[in-house]
């Protein structure tokens, strides 16, 4: 605590400060020459906040502190009118364009996936340490400290106000995205299956064409219930307690083999290599692998160019064993690939660029939910002149 | 492209007209369905998968109603449509785009990118049914 500065207040405040003789610190003074130390406090409270904060850099977290103590020191400098600070007591004040820094930081939260409570949290840490380094300082309230506080814990307020009004339109816009897409998905077997029962009542339909109808309607019927099944997979590893995986001795090469097979027996116009390498009996979930890699090799099958190969390999090494999977195709563009594999928070959906599908994104999901819940990782890359290859690693030693 | 003999024969009997119709899909078993429900309403219908094919399939077949699918990859509906669009042999075809978007927005974008009508999957056949009645009426009436 001895390094916190004892300074007497600036001139901006002088008059009032000399008129009550007060010998402490302005609290807006205090929290400017004080900065480094409130926002280390706060970021080792974000930190806490896990498992979400270990993906914020240092760098994210402090650039947006900043810009809101800038703005609540400011807001406290600034007069106010009685008038004024009724309406914003009661969050009837109008938004400035200065505390867009809380929205942005609502944003970075919820891309972070923290969750509101946290949000909440974060800001009842700010104003407490606040108020708590600054009462060591300035032990003798006064009647003007009485008045910062109450401007400062409006100013707190009104960012936290508007940090978890941003926090909730967008997570309203993302489930509208989501749902929008999930009925986007939807549409196009409902569509095969529609119009494929409307050609089999008709008579004149040949015996030949009558089977293939059959088998459309039968795909088509596969692909809606996995998107079913799938929606059910995310809400339990979203809302529940993560996917479920039962560990059993099994055989990565064989678990491969088996469903390459399964998936050159459903698309024979294509071709679909498998390279198997090295010690590859280990423990984990076969049914989840095995979905795993029907995710994996499916979406190489749906957006690979179609007289293009598809490259499966799965390699045994001293760390980890690693699949990969190969194709080339139309890359996915840079702005999508950092959200590729999160259904729900995807950004945006252009139907014009690469088909934006829920099918890709709800499988990618939980292919990443599977790979995570296994201990291991996956990346993505993607380019016009590589293709794209999805790479899983699972290390021996979780 | 205009009316072919053939048609206003069919039209002036009271039938159907018989129109070439382009189904562009990068589902196949849409793509192949939707070929054959056309077939079925006694047209003559043919199907691409993306794109180039369906272009470089236009520019010989010439069809008179085109059935696009928007989100394709590689070149995407809109781009097909306007690709098409500035084709001598297809200045009187009719643009219909069938997507799994209903959204207000995306009918604007296809009316701007110069489709006649915007279907919703799953296609109503009775919609379809009446675009394709109503084109000959008023070809006819021409």
């Amino acid at each position: 605590m001895e390094k916190i500065s004892k300074k007497l207040a600036s001139s901006k405040h002088g008059k009032e400060q000399d008129s009550t003789a007060n010998q402490g610190v302005r609290l807006s003074e205090f929290i400017h020459q004080n900065e480094k130390q409130i926002v280390s406090e706060w970021e080792t409270f974000a930190r806490t906040l896990t498992p979400a904060a270990n993906d914020m850099t240092p760098l994210a977290l402090r650039n947006h502190i900043n810009e809101i103590l800038a703005f609540i020191v400011n807001d406290i400098e600034s007069s106010q009118t009685d008038e004024e600070q009724i309406q914003k007591s009661q969050g009837g004040k109008e938004k400035s364009s200065i505390s867009t820094a809380a929205e942005i930081h609502a944003a970075l939260r919820l891309a972070g996936g923290f969750e509101i409570d946290q949000l909440v949290s974060e800001w009842r840490a700010l104003r407490a340490s606040i108020v708590r380094l600054w009462s060591v300082a300035n032990i003798h309230m006064d009647n003007a400290d009485v008045i910062d506080l109450t401007r400062f814990n409006e100013a707190i307020d009104q960012e936290l106000a508007e940090s978890v009004c941003h926090y909730t339109q967008k997570v309203s816009y993302s489930k509208d995205l989501f749902i929008g897409i999930l009925s986007h998905d939807l549409r196009s077997p409902l569509n095969v299956i529609s119009l494929s029962t409307r050609l089999m009542l008709d008579t004149n339909v040949s015996q030949e064409r009558q089977t293939a109808l059959a088998k459309q309607i039968s795909e088509s019927t596969s692909r809606v219930t996995k998107i079913v099944d799938d929606l059910l997979d995310i809400t339990r590893a979203r809302f529940g307690s993560g996917l479920p995986v039962i560990r059993a001795p099994m055989d990565m090469g064989v678990v491969a083999e088996q469903l390459v097979n399964e998936i050159r027996a459903a698309h024979f116009d294509r071709t679909i290599n498998l390279e198997v390498a090295g010690e590859l009996k280990g423990a984990w979930d076969k049914a989840r692998i095995g979905q795993m890699l029907s995710n994996l090799i499916g979406n190489a099958v749906q957006y690979s160019f179609k007289d293009s190969p598809i490259y499966v390999t799965v390699k045994g090494t001293k760390d980890d064993v690693i699949l990969s999977v190969h194709n080339k195709g139309v890359p996915i563009s840079p702005e999508k690939i950092g959200t590729l594999f999160d259904a729900l928070t995807r950004a945006s959906i252009d139907e014009g660029d690469h088909p934006g599908s829920v099918n890709l994104g709800l499988g990618l999901y939980i292919t990443e939910e599977i790979v995570i819940s296994h201990g291991g990782r996956i990346e993505v890359v993607s380019t016009e002149k590589e293709g794209t290859t999805f790479t899983v690693h699972f290390p021996w030693s979780v | 492209m205009g009316v072919t003999s053939a048609m206003l024969k069919e039209t002036t009997a009271g039938e159907p007209c018989r129109y070439r119709v382009l189904v562009v899909d990068d589902d196949e078993g849409c793509a192949k369905t939707l070929t054959w429900i056309m077939e079925m309403l006694g047209h003559d219908a043919q199907f691409a998968l993306d794109g180039q094919s369906a272009i470089g399939l236009a520019r010989t077949f010439h069809p008179q109603v085109v059935l696009l699918d928007i989100g394709l990859p590689g070149m995407n509906g809109y781009e097909i449509c306007q690709a098409m669009r500035i084709l001598p042999a297809l200045q009187h075809t009719v643009f219909i785009a069938q997507t799994g978007w209903g959204k207000k927005e995306h009918l604007e974008r296809a009316k701007n990118a110069g489709f006649d009508h915007h279907l919703v999957k799953p296609i109503n056949l009775d919609a379809l049914k009446t675009i394709l009645v109503d084109m000959g009426k008023s070809r006819f009436s021409k």
